[in-house]
């Protein structure tokens, strides 16, 4: 499982990283979510897989959990991803309006106006 | 274009979603859910909603402003923690009891649960702003 | 004790609330700085005893502990004679300036930074640990930087500005370094703690490096050659600073720090070797050309310079007599110097020039001006009577002195004449051909006396020089406190007029001799004409270096800055990839845990396989609706995949988060107009993929090896522990979220709460501005 894991997250990497190197801007916040997702299965990959059962605990002794702490990590994550991914897209609109163009490198130094 | 189908199930869909993220908010602390869970889900709800209908009737159906909101979750999640600082305890000392209720039973009451709703305030507020925000956005 | 506090922040305060005085005050603004120079100059005055008493005070706070870092203040004879120097001209300036600038002139800033200079400084000389001293030391470099450029509107001023932060910058730098290393062998940056350990320092090996590239500092500050270059090209700024900071203040913070650490550094022969020659060398040449100037105030800049160098050569003396000749010499200097400035200042503003070419016979129109210049110029050239006299009498007493330590010593005696006998030449330069002979018909203004305000500091100047000259034991209880300091012995010197005849005396002839000599019309015109000594001047050097390194820098930059976002963002991965990659190499971290690697549910594989399908058909799909759809089932795999790690609450929020996350992207595609793609070259895609696959591969691989290679255990167990005991919760995340780590979930919600007003605020302002756009 770890094998699939790994090759998991390289997938969203490598897919996340080709389109933040495209020039528009649409392209760009696509691409930051996925890494955004690449990072949260790479911290709960760390936190060992498949190693417990889920962290609700059931009151028996003997019982072996898997990490919350990262679950917990990733929580927050998640819902902040989204709030960035959101302002996110509202700064490409925005951009979009002030120079008609969605296109990254045409951002810089432009007034807006 | 509003189909009648999803019409007809969203009326019906948006109550039970509601309800069931009032029990997540609540179970939270002892089963999967909680203010984040709660929250999304809440929020979910409302947004269906604006794709059946539209912007005006979730106004209607709900007239609170959602930065109001957000800062009613934070004055929750924060007044939380200074209640503890009150007690002399350190900020977000979070403390809990069992009490009997007639005809309920014994229920546990835990100062966590304020601050989970202060988190469910801001996220419903803040998931709702962003999405209503950028519906209206180009009017 | 506070009062020491206060001495350093009231300035500084002040300085920070002049734009908001301005508003009520007006043009008036220069009251304010008089009253917090007044102020300043009464909590220094408080602290008097400390200099006079047997203890100096030392306040000390621990600002790091951990780094060994902490800062305090300490007030001695030395430390105190310079605070009273700073504050109490710092007042006279400022009344000073109240009557010299002109409307135009924004009246706030000026104040401002003349405020802001006078904590720096303040900072500078009562801070009793060497880091301090050098961060105040680079605040008085960059208020120095603000005031030359004051008028920045000018080429000279800007020239002028740039080449004073450069200069005594790359002293600075050298004395950082020296610092650090000081305060790495002796274990401590406390000047008091040092100077107890003077004697391991001295036996260190790094002993000379170390005295080097601290003294390189505070020649770089105190305009020493071939530093020099910076001070008269400083003169560009408005005379009361040209008074204020480049002759009576700041220059001598480098005289200061020599004194400072005199204790700690002096009494091997490399000390005398270096302070002294340079001070030497110094001296002769800024006199030799100051003699050469016609403009007022460079005289005055290349006088500084020599005086500065004069002072430091008696430092260098390492005995007793030559730190109290210094400190004697640093208050006379303070004192006629920045009176001739503001003498220099009044000519300027009441004839519209400084050149002396042009001004003559002022005498008749500026008599009281006249009689100032005529004190200035005299206790400048070392007449009897005159305060400059009786400390540079002890100059060439400590001088004379050396010829016993050493034969070749005495090179500083007869160096030390004719650098006086220049000095003596030029100051009557200045004082004849601007006040005798004919009366000037080409001046630009008509010339009179200035107000009373701007004759009110030199003329207190003036009466300071005359006073200290007849009756030079009023400052013997300073000298002596401050000689003390220096050289950290009790003495208790007599100052008199009268020494007997004493060499010193027959050296003081020999100069007016000279100095007569030099004044006469033939040879002062000779070494006006005469070519300056070196082909290649420093200023040719510097002038050369600064357009080239500016050039260099932007190639430089060039390489680096694309200005592109993919370009950056590939330095970033290509940077995370090499180093990373470097550990994994370097620790042999390839081994990983072969048996489950592959180990998998059939279900699991559809899911990862459906997974990065999904994930690719995000990149490649030509519609942006279908990309949007793909980015969706991507967060829904994803959800399955935290049910099978075990994680229900994951599941449940990534499942949320994802139907929002599509809504969102579909509005935005809703509102945004299939633009005309942009088009990429085919070369380009390849580099992309390439840069890719190769960071997407290489995370594979170090997941794989992270997960096979754990040093640390986890902190999950005291979790699970504590859940229920403790918070009363069985569901462990949720306990962490609201409970364990409250704090971080409080941040994670306030980030939530700022994302979701900043989304409102940056589509509802664009809205507000489209509205006013369109109702115009």
């Amino acid at each position: 499982m770890i094998g699939l894991l790994a090759i998991i997250i390289g997938v969203l990497v490598a897919t996340g990283t080709y389109l933040i190197l495209k020039k528009t801007a649409f392209k760009v916040a696509l691409g930051m979510v996925l890494y955004g997702q690449a990072a949260n299965v790479l911290i709960i990959t760390m936190g060992g897989v498949k190693t417990g059962a889920p962290p609700i605990l059931l009151g028996e002794d003997g019982i072996v959990y898997t990490d919350p702490l990262v679950q917990a990590l990733i929580l927050t994550a998640i819902v902040i991803g989204f709030g960035v991914t959101s302002f996110l897209l509202v700064l490409v609109y925005r951009a979009y309006q002030a120079h008609d163009s969605d296109n990254v490198d045409l951002f810089e130094g432009a007034d807006d106006k | 274009m509003i189909s009648l189908i999803l019409n007809r199930i969203a009326r019906v869909v948006v109550h039970i979603i509601l309800l069931f993220s009032i029990f997540m908010l609540f179970k939270g602390h002892n089963e999967p859910g909680g203010g984040f869970i709660a929250g999304l889900m809440a929020a979910v709800a409302i947004v269906l909603i604006y794709i059946t209908y539209d912007l005006k009737t979730v106004k209607k159906l709900m007239p609170v402003s959602y930065p109001a909101m957000i800062a009613l979750g934070l004055f929750f999640a924060a007044g939380t923690g200074l209640g503890g600082v009150m007690l002399g305890y350190p900020f977000l000392t979070q403390t809990f009891d069992y009490f009997h209720i007639p005809l309920i039973g014994e229920i546990e009451l835990a100062t966590a649960l304020s601050f989970d709703i202060g988190v469910f305030l801001v996220v419903v507020g803040a998931t709702l702003l962003i999405i209503s925000t950028l519906g209206e956005g180009s009017k | 004790m506070v009062a020491v506090l206060w001495v350093v922040f009231i300035p500084f305060l002040f300085a920070l609330l002049t734009p908001l005085v301005q508003r009520i005050a007006g043009d008036r603004i220069g009251i304010w700085g008089i009253i917090s120079s007044l102020l300043t100059f009464g909590g220094v005055l408080s602290l008097a005893n400390y200099a006079f008493g047997d203890e100096p005070l030392y306040v000390f706070y621990e600002w790091a502990p951990t780094l060994g870092l902490s800062f305090g203040f300490y007030v001695d004879g030395l430390s105190w004679l310079f605070a009273f120097l700073i504050s109490g001209i710092g007042v006279l300036i400022n009344i000073y300036a109240y009557w010299y600038l002109h409307k135009p002139d924004p009246f706030g800033r000026f104040f401002a930074y003349l405020l802001f200079f006078m904590g720096s400084m303040l900072g500078l000389v009562l801070s009793s640990n060497l880091i301090i001293l050098i961060i105040f030391w680079e605040l008085t470099t960059i208020s120095s930087f603000l005031l030359i450029g004051f008028w920045h509107h000018t080429e000279r001023a800007r020239y002028g500005a740039v080449k004073s932060i450069l200069v005594t910058s790359v002293g600075g730098l050298a004395m950082i370094g020296g610092t650090v290393l000081l305060t790495v062998i002796a274990g401590t940056s406390e000047i008091p703690e040092l100077i107890a350990k003077a004697g391991m320092i001295q036996e260190h090996a790094l002993f000379f490096p170390i005295l080097l590239l601290i003294l390189l500092g505070a020649f770089s500050k105190s305009a020493q050659s071939p530093f020099h270059i910076w001070l008269p090209d400083a003169m560009e700024a408005p005379t009361p600073v040209s008074a204020f900071l480049h002759s009576s203040t700041m220059v001598k913070a480098g005289v200061f720090l020599i004194a400072r650490i005199h204790p700690v550094f002096s009494g091997r022969e490399e000390w005398t070797l270096l302070v002294a020659t340079v001070g030497l060398i110094t001296m002769v040449l800024a006199a030799y050309y100051a003699l050469r100037k016609v403009d007022l105030k460079a005289i005055l800049a290349y006088s500084t310079v020599s005086q500065l160098g004069l002072m430091i050569m008696a430092l260098g003396f390492a005995d007793v007599l030559g730190a109290k000749a210094t400190a004697f010499h640093i208050m006379n200097h303070a004192a006629f110097k920045g009176m001739l400035f503001l003498v220099v200042g009044i000519i300027d503003h009441e004839t519209g020039t400084r050149d002396i070419t042009k001004l003559r016979g002022l005498r008749f129109t500026m008599p009281k001006t006249a009689v100032l210049a005529f004190i200035g110029a005299f206790a400048s050239a070392g007449i009897p009577l005159f305060n400059g006299f009786v400390s540079k009498e002890l100059i060439f007493e400590a001088a004379y002195d050396q010829i016993g330590i050493a034969p070749w010593m005495s090179v500083f005696p007869v160096f030390a004449v004719i650098g006086s006998a220049l000095t003596f030449a030029y100051s009557m330069k200045i004082f004849f051909s601007v006040f005798f002979g004919e009366e000037s018909k080409v001046l630009p203004k008509h010339p009179h006396d200035p107000p009373l305000g701007m004759l009110f500091s030199p003329g207190l100047l003036a009466a300071i020089t005359v006073i200290v000259g007849i009756m030079p034991f009023v400052a013997e209880n300073l000298v002596n406190a401050a000689t003390s300091a220096i050289t950290q012995t009790t003495t208790d010197f007599y100052l008199t007029l009268w020494h007997g005849f004493t060499p010193a005396l027959w050296m003081s002839v020999v100069t007016v001799a000279i100095g007569l000599l030099l004044y006469s019309r033939k040879a002062l015109l000779q070494v006006m004409h005469s070519k300056p000594p070196f082909g290649l001047t420093v200023n040719a050097m510097y002038d050369w270096w600064y357009p080239n390194i500016m050039v260099g820098a932007e190639k430089l930059i060039g390489v680096f800055q694309s200005r592109k976002l993919r370009f950056y963002f590939m330095y970033i991965l290509g940077m995370i990839v090499v180093l990373c990659g470097w550990v994994l190499i370097r620790d042999d971290h390839f081994r990983f845990i072969p048996h489950d690697l592959w180990m998998a549910e059939t279900y699991e594989y559809i899911v990862a396989v459906a997974f990065i399908l999904a994930t690719i058909g995000v990149a490649v799909f030509r519609s942006r609706l279908a990309r949007v759809i793909s980015l969706g089932v991507v967060g829904y795999l994803l959800c399955a995949i935290f049910i099978i790690l075990r994680a229900p609450d994951l599941a449940l929020t990534q499942l949320l988060v994802d139907v929002v996350t599509v809504i969102l992207f579909v509005l935005v595609i809703y509102f945004l107009p299939q633009l005309k793609t942009e088009k990429e070259r085919f070369s380009v895609n390849i580099r992309d993929l390439l840069v890719s696959v190769i960071t997407g591969g290489f995370v594979t691989v170090f997941v794989l090896a992270a997960y096979s290679h754990r040093y640390t255990t986890t902190i999950a167990e005291y979790f699970l522990e504590n859940s229920y005991k403790l918070a009363g919760g069985t569901n462990v995340v949720n306990v962490i979220l609201v409970d364990f780590r409250a704090f971080d979930t409080l941040g994670e919600i306030i980030v939530l709460a700022i994302a979701g007003l900043g989304v409102y605020a940056l589509v509802r302002l664009g809205i507000r501005r489209k509205q006013k756009e369109d109702s115009v």
